[in-house]
């Protein structure tokens, strides 16, 4: 067959990953405690101005469309709005509603479990990728988490700032469809054998 | 900003990523550990295997590796790599094991230097050839080209690993060569 | 040690590789079928790696040449009513070493869809909707006539318009997006990649980057909406418009430029923060540009 007919002159042309027939990870999840709705601990509360750092975030589809704040913002109770542009604006929220405050961008553990659950899906395929192909998706994805890194810090100087909410929550949904987009084309190699 | 595709750039992302997985798991977070986990099962796996030989034992090694991995989360070095300490796990629990077994530890000559030679063959064999000849070298000599002719490890990591002096580490490698080129020769392997 | 025993020591996974298919030595095969297919269906092709150059024809049928792979399990063709499906089948493990290179010629009204992993591939003169994904592979697309989609992970993207007006979206992660002489409506997306767009008539176009530079070109028709974004990527504009436009740019800590003498004015005297408004002409088009700390440069054509 053709893996094992690859021809090979030394102990270092072998592969290296030899992926287990089996998942364990439910038998190593068991032994080391992890319930599944449950995290162990809590991250220490961080200052202030990075509590946003955490990804609210609905379910796949509708993160990918464009979807107004309000929704990706989970329990926030404010109605939704465009952080867009300030009140008075052309492009203001009707009525001129505010720009959300830093502080009431809230985790909602729902939201991060489904993307901490897109994030093992495309572990998993990153992972069986060609390296070079991986190298390059996953230098993107160090360049967005730097991207959303910059702006918490630059929102930290200046929490008030409509631009930069925006632009972080576009961050969000930029990080989403990366992920879905890596996911998503990738169906194709699930297929691969049928 | 980086253009995704080279080393630098991949080894850098890879790092963040792993940085802040680690930092996570240490907290207690298990979905961070589990990424971890589903980056480095398969090496981790696959050095099981060529030690133990037997997929059981090895599936088991490897579950027992993350686990002692997770309690020793706090001795991990964020500067050195996760998949080397691992495998230091690994090494550690096959070891284990083996004593426990009461297999009979090998007696090898504490060699003197050894050339450099190499791992080549003089004729490339198909990869399941190689992996034949590799299971069926005695435990020492196996383990030694595993680590230093697969993973690429140098003698002294490896003998460190495996805690044998450097000598029996060069000595037991440069018999497991010449044990494969001979098998392989013969066709003994199939 | 017997090949048996081998077999169970390198684990099920391998052994399943070694049996499930058939164990034969396989060199290169050529490619050579033709499949009958409507003037205006629709066809899929799908490969993982190598190339896959799909040209337009007269013909009334979907022709399919080029090899595939010592790797590759085989190329399946099959129609369903409208739909021809061309697609390169891998063993259930492969190690993406399997790679086939197809050149497939189609009834130049197709619809087509094609998606690679790794494969290059590239589209011309095939008129109908075009729907090219890939995670790594560069994607190229001449003579774009319908609504279109081009995504990419890593891969860059290049398209060529034909003259009508159409709607395209090219988004990419990494990859460099590169598209010319296009009219109507124009998304972009891209991470890291850069973004170099020469444009013809516009009547919507949104681009978007994180860090990625881009160098946007186009003529922007009466009433048109324009939205250019970037986290810390720098963005040069061009614009011509015969009803004027305005613009109204946004920046954290970059600086917004522009070749008409407006001077940027501070958002505030406490924070950092400029802001941007000029208006040229009628200012029927409208332009909005955000950008945190890429810098910004506006002019006309």
């Amino acid at each position: 067959m053709n893996e094992h007919e690859r021809k090979v002159a030394s102990p270092g042309e072998l592969p290296q990953e030899i992926p287990p027939a089996r998942d364990l990870w439910p038998g190593i999840a068991a032994a080391i405690g992890a319930a599944d709705d449950v995290r162990a601990v809590t991250a220490p509360l961080e200052p202030a101005r990075r509590r946003f750092a955490v990804h609210p975030l609905l379910g796949l589809a509708a993160a990918i469309s464009c979807v107004a704040v309000g929704m990706w913002l989970g329990r926030v109770s404010a109605p939704p709005v465009t952080v867009a542009a300030a009140p008075g604006e052309p492009g203001a929220a009707p009525g001129g509603a505010a720009p959300v405050p830093a502080a009431s961008l809230a985790l909602d553990a729902r939201f991060d479990r489904a993307r901490e659950e897109l994030l093992r899906d495309v572990a998993e395929r990153l992972a069986a990728l060609p390296p070079e192909s991986r190298a390059k998706v996953e230098a993107s994805l160090a360049d967005l988490q730097r991207a959303r890194t910059d702006i918490e810090a630059a929102l930290g100087r200046d929490p008030g700032n409509a631009l930069l909410q925006a632009m972080l929550v576009n961050s969000y949904q930029d990080e989403m469809r990366v992920l879905a987009a890596v996911r998503d084309t990738w169906g194709y190699q699930e297929d691969v054998g049928a | 900003m980086a253009d995704g595709g080279t080393a630098g750039a991949r080894a850098v992302a890879v790092a963040d990523i792993e940085d802040a997985l680690v930092a996570r798991a240490r907290r207690g977070d298990a979905r961070a550990f589990e990424r971890l986990y589903r980056e480095h099962a398969g090496r981790v796996h696959g050095l099981c295997l060529r030690m133990a030989r037997d997929p059981q034992l090895a599936e088991d090694y490897t579950q027992e590796t993350f686990i002692r991995a997770w309690r020793a989360l706090d001795r991990f070095e964020a500067r050195s790599r996760m998949s080397t300490w691992l495998h230091r796990i690994a090494v550690n629990v096959i070891l284990e094991r083996r004593r426990r077994r009461d297999l009979p530890l090998e007696f090898v000559e504490d060699a003197a230097e050894y050339d450099r030679d190499n791992d080549t063959l003089d004729t490339p064999v198909e990869e399941a050839e190689l992996e034949a000849a590799i299971g069926s070298l005695p435990p020492g000599a196996r383990d030694v080209l595993t680590l230093c002719g697969i993973y690429g490890y140098t003698h002294g990591e490896a003998a460190a690993m495996l805690g044998i002096a450097e000598g029996t580490c060069k000595a037991q490698l440069h018999r497991a060569r010449a044990l494969v080129r001979a098998r392989v020769a013969s066709g003994e392997a199939r | 040690m017997s090949m048996q025993l081998m077999r169970s020591a390198l684990g099920v996974a391998l052994a399943a590789l070694l049996l499930a298919t058939p164990a034969m030595a396989r060199d290169d095969r050529t490619v050579d079928e033709r499949i009958a297919a409507d003037a205006d269906g629709e066809v899929v092709v799908s490969n993982v790696s190598g190339s896959v150059r799909v040209e337009g024809w007269a013909g009334k049928e979907v022709e399919i040449t080029g090899s595939l792979g010592a790797g590759v399990e085989r190329l399946d063709v099959v129609r369903d009513g409208k739909r021809v499906v061309v697609k390169v089948v891998l063993p259930r493990t492969s190690s993406h070493r399997s790679s086939a290179d197809l050149r497939v010629r189609v009834p130049v009204a197709s619809r087509l869809e094609v998606t690679t992993v790794s494969a290059d591939s590239s589209v011309r003169g095939v008129t109908g909707a075009l729907r090219l994904s890939s995670v790594s592979g560069e994607i190229e697309a001449r003579g774009v006539a319908s609504d279109s989609e081009i995504k990419t992970v890593s891969g860059d993207i290049r398209v060529t318009a034909a003259s009508t007006p159409i709607k395209l979206r090219a988004t990419s992660v990494s990859g460099t997006i590169v598209v010319d002489d296009l009219s109507g409506e124009v998304e972009t997306l891209t991470v890291s990649g850069e973004m170099l767009l020469d444009l013809d008539a516009l009547t919507n176009v949104r681009a978007r980057s994180t860090s990625g530079d881009s160098r946007i070109s186009g003529q922007l028709a009466r009433d048109a909406r324009a939205e250019f974004e970037s986290v810390s990527g720098d963005m040069s504009l061009k614009f011509g418009a015969a009803a004027g436009f305005a613009v109204d740019a946004e920046s954290f800590s970059g600086e917004l430029s522009n070749c008409f003498g407006v001077k940027a004015e501070a958002v505030s005297k406490y924070a950092p923060g400029e802001r941007l408004s000029l208006t040229r002409g009628e200012g029927s088009a409208q332009v909005r540009i955000k950008t945190m700390s890429g810098s910004v440069r506006i002019c006309d054509r």
